[in-house]
């Protein structure tokens, strides 16, 4: 709305203005995000300390080394096993994103696609089911594998984490209801029987939200420590997943040996998992960008 | 030659007179048939082609066996078996044939009989339906035409009780085995399986009966200890009780026998069902046809059934044994196998009687401890519920908007520096937070350093900083440091600001706390996340650490969403960025996110990382009330619930807590829902 008719003054009045807002802006922005990365940045840095214990007089570390992640990744003694520890969470995060996977997208599928009887009802059950405090569930889960023997084995860890994994079918069902139902209309018309369709017609067109429950299924045993801790309850450091492991070497006795071993084997652990996270979040968006195209 | 002759006529007497009289039966059955009169009148010319066909056997036989007696010459014998050859065949069809008159001679007689009762049955389903109708004042003539056997579908129950009722035998007798209506209708694999399976289940159920539920009651009577055993001289466990076992084991009996019955009433309505599709003149499947209807109209249930499973064991049966626990007294002193634990009822509820007890009388009585517990940390837990949801909620919010407004250069590269906070596990970054934040942790250290040390330490690394990179020397800051001198001189205003920053800087942010009253004067640190007020509000601050950058990505999808012609609209009508926000965008906001926020809320209310993590070890519990009840004033429910398993075993508890949480949630979810669906249609009025 400037008129060539403005004077110099105003003209630069209003880029001081420009300027000064961009200025504030911006240095806010730079506030919020020192302060959202302080807490990681002063993990890396720890995990490349000479200080083994946490450090307690300065922020930076006095020294910088890598013989944390050489401890950890080479020397293994009893507190720490790493190594064994990526092994154990790899295969039982494996075992899980695949039986997660298949349960979600049965659920999904049968829930959107298919209309029958108890439909409703078994909607509304599962909302009322995830109302249970998960904790409450994993107490009594662990006494029922206790008596089935299954405790302190990573086959009772897999079942326990995708057991009830067909509850959480909203995302995909989203998904699933933007498939057109013409398609499949088409496709049974041509004689295709619904398992045909299913696997045919319908899981082609969903590679987004597939990839998606993959990998939102394969991260549940990289970061979780409460239902893990309590299945694996060996005492046997070798048994155990990365979060019991890493939660295990902040104990009050063992902190101040162990605290840079723990910033890096977080480290570790985050790496894999943020790239994981990356490419979950761009299926997803994906996902639902492509099905509201779809419309 | 004569004697051939004779016994041919005799086979053919015998022939015609049964096959006759099965023709006169079948006959009067079609002249007499009401319902089935089609069927009746193709079993009889069934019956008459399969005379046909019997009397030409018997012949061509015959012709054949004299065939091959007079054949002297090869041809004449081959021409012989070639009769004979034609004989057999004819014989094989007339067997078939003689299959088929049977089976449509039962059908036709079958389906007349019920076709009959189906027909009364109809007339008096129309008269009810006609009352009923005429009780609201309709006419019958409204309903339409109506086939003899189709009835308005009665739920699973009742429709079960009509099966047996209204069935044939094959029916009937299913109620006791539950293959037999299979059987009836010839789908005799489908009748082996489902036999199978009632067997396989009965048997289960039986084991479960006598080996556990007969000690339900009394959950077991013979406590584990050693005796002496004269046989072998030695002191040996007892076959004692396991009250756990007996409990576990009874529950899943329970839920076996309920499993038999819900499959009893599906079996007897999928067996009448199946009746029906006879009366109906429908195709009755055979075993292939009807492992398909698994892959197609029945899908769902092929694709549904071990999901389902899964959560009914994973998630069902441990909820429901839990539930039980809590009306049991199943704490450290009653712990199973040694000891055993019993029904107590509702003793361990009365905690919830004592809601009100004060913090003096719960420090001695465990019960009122338990009820002023509960009192405590379910107001907190609501409190930290509301606080955490909403805080994330709009701050996430204004985040989005304002990495949306154009005015910000790169959205994308500050997006990402905050969603690398969530990539990192949680479990690290908040085991992180908590050492940062420790009592004699880093943080502490920072606060407790006095400001002028810290502004000379920055200072100092900043000389260090220009001089290591070459823009300065120690002459050039001395020098620019007498300029200042010379230009300002010795003002008192100066002076007076060095005095000032002189007392500033003796100072830390530690003692600024103190003279505010935020920290008790004796302290050496900021007890961040060991005093109870402290702990709570740096919770909630900490939560929007871990929480914003979260909601800060699903508003900014939200955002993007919105129809850009309403806000145009509104710009148009003059409307400011302020106003448009509030009375577009987040009404907006609100309905799409609102049963997000409802299952955040939930969320929240079990949030058991946030707390447990933060809290753990560090904090310190001064209330003795709560000490005694083993609760602490940070807690969530949750969490409460979870340090009373691992730590004291007191399980009994444990499963009440859970129960109260459940309660909390589902009122609060019922209570939300109807709310935002009420409030979705004014809007929708508007």
């Amino acid at each position: 709305m400037s008129s060539s008719k403005m004077s110099k003054a105003e003209r630069m009045r209003i880029k001081l203005k420009k300027t000064l807002s961009f200025i504030l802006r911006h240095g806010f922005l730079t506030i919020m995000s020192i302060v959202w990365l302080v807490p990681i940045v002063w993990i890396v840095l720890t995990s490349f300390s000479t200080d083994k214990g946490v450090n307690i007089r300065t922020f930076f570390p006095k020294g910088y080394t890598l013989i944390n992640y050489k401890n950890l990744i080479i020397g293994s003694d009893t507190v720490s096993q790493f190594p064994n520890w990526f092994k154990n969470t790899f295969i039982v995060a494996v075992a899980t994103c695949v039986i997660s996977t298949i349960f979600v997208l049965m659920v999904a599928y049968a829930m959107s696609c298919m209309r029958f009887k108890s439909r409703k009802l078994l909607m509304n059950l599962s909302v009322t089911i995830n109302l249970f405090p998960g904790v409450l569930a994993m107490i009594a889960v662990y006494f029922v594998l206790k008596n089935a023997g299954l405790t302190n084995s990573h086959l009772g860890l897999v079942l326990v984490y995708s057991g009830s994994a067909g509850l959480g079918y909203l995302i995909a069902k989203g998904f699933f209801d933007t498939v057109p139902a013409t398609l499949r209309e088409a496709a049974r018309i041509d004689g295709a029987s619904e398992l045909r369709i299913f696997f045919q017609v319908v899981i082609p067109m969903s590679k987004p939200i597939i990839v998606y429950t993959i990998i939102s299924s394969f991260l549940v045993p990289w970061t979780d420590f409460v239902y893990a801790k309590l299945i694996l309850n060996s005492g046997l450091a070798k048994d155990w997943t990365v979060a019991i492991g890493l939660y295990g070497m902040l104990e009050k006795s063992l902190i101040n040996d162990y605290f840079a071993q723990f910033c890096a084997g977080g480290v570790l652990v985050s790496i894999p998992i943020s790239i994981l996270f990356i490419i979950m979040q761009k299926f997803y968006v994906e996902g639902i960008t492509n099905g509201a195209v779809k419309g | 030659m004569g004697n051939n002759n004779e016994n041919l006529k005799e086979k053919e007497k015998e022939f015609i007179i049964k096959a006759d009289k099965r023709i006169k039966t079948l006959k009067a059955r079609a002249e007499s048939a009401k319902f089935a009169i089609k069927e009746a009148n193709e079993a009889l010319e069934l019956a008459i082609q399969y005379k046909e066909a019997g009397l030409n056997e018997i012949r061509l036989f015959d012709e054949a066996k004299k065939a091959l007696e007079s054949a002297d010459t090869p041809e004449a014998k081959l021409a012989a078996n070639a009769i004979m050859k034609e004989a057999k065949l004819v014989a094989k069809d007339r067997k078939q044939l003689n299959k088929k008159a049977k089976r449509a001679a039962s059908d036709a007689k079958y389906l007349e009989k019920y076709d009959a009762k189906h027909a009364r049955y109809a007339e008096r389903d129309k008269e009810k339906s006609a009352k009923k109708l005429a009780k609201s004042g309709k006419d019958i003539s409204e309903l339409g035409e109506r086939q003899v056997y189709v009835e308005k579908e009665p739920n699973i129950i009742h429709g079960a009780f009509r099966a047996i009722r209204r069935g044939d035998w094959g029916v009937r007798l299913s109620a006791v085995f539950m293959g037999a209506g299979y059987l009836f209708k010839r789908q005799y694999i489908k009748a082996l399986i489902v036999t199978g399976y009632q067997v396989a289940i009965i048997a289960f159920i039986i084991q479960g009966l006598t080996k556990h539920v007969v000690d339900f009651i009394t959950l077991g009577t013979v406590e584990m200890k050693y005796v002496f055993n004269p046989v072998t001289m030695k002191n040996e466990m007892n076959d004692f009780d396991n009250s756990f076992t007996i409990l576990l084991m009874s529950i899943i009996t329970f839920c076996a026998i309920a499993l038999y019955i819900f499959s009893w009433f599906m079996n007897m309505k999928s067996v009448y069902g199946l009746m029906k599709l006879k009366l109906g003149r429908k195709r009755i499947n055979n075993f292939k046809e009807d492992v398909n209807s698994y892959i197609n109209e029945k899908f769902h249930i092929t694709l549904l059934s071990l999901p389902v499973a899964g959560v009914v064991i994973f998630t069902v049966v441990p909820l429901i044994i839990l539930i039980a626990v809590a009306f049991t007294n199943y704490d450290q002193t009653h712990m199973p196998p040694t000891n055993l634990f019993d029904w107590v009822g509702f003793k361990n509820f009365e905690g919830l009687k004592n809601l009100f007890t004060s913090s003096t009388a719960a420090q001695t009585n465990l019960v009122g401890a338990f009820g002023y517990s509960f009192r405590k940390v379910l107001i907190w837990t609501l409190v930290w519920a509301f606080f955490a949801t909403f805080s994330n909620y709009f701050l996430g919010i204004m985040f989005a908007k304002f990495l949306l407004n154009k005015k910000t250069k790169c959205p994308k590269f500050w997006r990402t520096i905050f969603v690398v906070t969530i990539a990192v596990p949680q479990f690290v970054t908040l085991l992180i937070i908590r050492n940062f934040l420790a009592d004699q942790g880093i943080v502490n250290t920072i606060m407790a350093t006095d400001f002028g040390n810290i502004g000379m330490d920055l200072l100092g690394k900043f000389n260090q900083f220009t001089y290591d990179i070459g823009i300065m020397t120690p002459e050039n800051t001395a020098s620019i440091a007498k300029g200042i001198h010379d230009m300002v001189g010795d003002s008192d205003l100066l002076t007076w600001c060095a005095n000032g920053l002189c007392k500033l800087g003796e100072n830390s942010a530690l003692d600024v706390l103190k003279k505010c009253h935020l920290v008790k004067d004796y302290m050496g640190y900021v007890p961040f996340l060991s005093d109870p007020n402290w702990a709570k509000v740096m919770v909630i601050i900490i939560n929007i650490w871990v929480g914003v950058p979260y909601q800060m990505l699903i508003a900014t999808g939200v955002l993007l969403n919105i129809p850009a012609d309403m806000t145009e609209s509104a710009k148009i009508d003059g409307a400011n960025s302020w106003q448009s926000f509030w009375r577009i965008t987040m009404p907006y906001m609100f309905a799409v996110t609102g049963p997000t926020l409802i299952t955040d809320i939930v969320r929240n209310i079990n949030n058991f990382n946030v707390i447990f993590l933060l809290t753990q070890d560090v904090y310190y519990e001064t209330d003795q009330a709560l000490a005694f009840a083993k609760a602490k004033e940070i807690d969530l429910l949750v969490t409460w619930l979870f340090r009373l398993t691992q730590e004291s075993y007191n399980y009994k508890m444990a499963s009440v807590i859970g129960i109260i949480v459940f309660v909390v949630c589902a009122a609060f979810t019922l209570v939300a829902f109807r709310a935002l669906t009420r409030g979705d249609k004014e809007s929708e009025f508007q």
